[in-house]
């Protein structure tokens, strides 16, 4: 079988069966919706998309760097450091296991973002959905390589949020508002923002997997 | 087969391997003494490409240079660390056989169950791991370190929590891998009697 495929299916295996990240960082993005909802309320931002990615960035970040963090006091991380797969296999392979972790938590947040905000996007849910699945592909691209890099580190599930916003948030998460923004408005801008958010996971996920290989 | 020539590694300013010369032949039983912070561990991580080391004349598993294969090392060489990494949530038969899959080797099922019979752990197979006790753990990390088939084996304190029959079943396996040409390092504090040779560490120099 393919390493990335076995990668996969390890880390699909060991989340279903601890559950850890994924209940912990579905209560914490309820909690940040609700937080949202009560303290914005009547507010403009509600009329965007900003709060649904707010909670997708703060929380998925989150279960990425609990994923890493959990690799590394484990010493399962030199485990599969010591496998004679290429750096960016086990890139790769890590990245895609944490992004269908991502993409179940997104679709429990979109739930509880529709059930607390109403659906805003329309006849155009299952696009707003789709979006936010591509979304989940830099997100998971970044927070890899930054919790790989930081976790080893102390206090490095906070250098992990702290390198991987910035860079998130003025690319990957600033063209996802933008297509899900649209979506609400009805405005033309979808095409040109879906193009820009492909564009930039293309960019992370094969730097990622560049700066793995050159990096060992 | 294991060379080094003029082999350093350092930690910042904390010299840890000062220049080592070490050529371990196929099928010995090297045993590395040394008090703590000699530089053992050390030497281990940094042949099997867990650590880099800082610079060398020469560095060869097997003919292969260290920093430019070292994706052909990894697969030349067993690891079992002092504290043997293992998935909890996976049972012993699935953590091996990711490992082995990682290895691309074929029909990781029935060689992962053949390899966990050989160190006394097959009744246990399909038990999580995490119920695992500290000797069955040390079990398992030597069955891991030695499925793929490795030329050099390193091993770091691989008796730690084995209880008598533990001992005698990796004692064993030891022997036979050495008479089938692998060439083993083993950090211990006492020199086992079947050791062909013992190397001294002290402060990253061999004496």
């Amino acid at each position: 079988m393919n390493p990335i495929m076995v990668l996969i299916r390890k880390e699909l295996k060991v989340e279903f069966r601890s559950l850890q990240g994924i209940v912990a960082s579905a209560m914490l993005s309820f909690m940040i919706l609700m937080s949202f909802k009560f303290s914005m309320y009547e507010n403009s931002l509600l009329e965007g998309s900003g709060i649904l990615w707010s909670s997708i960035l703060l929380t998925g970040l989150g279960l990425i760097t609990h994923i890493s963090t959990r690799e590394s006091e484990r010493g399962t991380f030199e485990l599969l450091k010591l496998s004679p797969i290429s750096r960016y296999q086990l890139f790769l392979g890590r990245m895609t296991g944490s992004l269908f972790l991502l993409w179940i938590l997104s679709t429990i947040i979109m739930i509880i973002y529709i059930i607390l905000f109403e659906n805003q996007f329309g006849n155009d849910i299952f696009l707003a959905y789709f979006v936010v699945l591509v979304g989940c592909i830099g997100l998971s691209a970044v927070g890899t390589l930054a919790a790989s890099t930081a976790t080893p580190l102390h206090g490095g599930w906070m250098i992990t949020s702290l390198f991987a916003i910035p860079i998130l948030l003025f690319t990957v998460i600033e063209a996802a508002i933008r297509c899900t923004d649209s979506l609400i408005s009805g405005s033309s801008d979808f095409e040109l923002a879906f193009m820009l958010l492909v564009l930039y996971n293309v960019v992370f996920v094969f730097g990622g997997a560049w700066l793995s290989e050159i990096s060992d | 087969m294991i060379k080094l020539r003029a082999f350093f590694k350092s930690f910042g300013p904390k010299k840890v391997l000062r220049g080592l010369n070490l050529d371990i032949e196929s099928g010995e039983i090297v045993t590395l003494v040394g008090n703590n912070g000699s530089g053992k561990t050390t030497l281990l991580r940094t042949i099997n490409t867990l650590d880099s080391p800082d610079n060398y004349l020469t560095a060869e598993i097997d003919g292969f240079d260290l920093r430019h294969d070292s994706e052909e090392i990894r697969s030349r060489v067993g690891y079992l660390s002092h504290n043997p990494p293992f998935y909890p949530e996976l049972t012993g038969v699935e953590n091996l056989r990711l490992w082995l899959e990682l290895n691309s080797i074929g029909d990781a099922e029935s060689t992962a169950r053949n390899f966990l019979a050989q160190v006394g752990l097959i009744s246990f197979s399909d038990d999580l791991s995490g119920n695992y006790s500290r000797g069955m753990i040390q079990r398992l990390g030597f069955a891991m370190s030695i499925s793929h088939s490795p030329t050099v084996l390193l091993l770091d304190e691989p008796f730690t929590g084995l209880d008598t029959k533990g001992i005698e079943i990796l004692e064993e396996m030891l022997m036979k891998y050495s008479k089938d040409g692998c060439s083993i390092v083993l950090v211990s504090h006492q020199t086992p009697s079947y050791s062909t040779r013992t190397i001294k560490l002290e402060r990253g120099e061999i004496i």
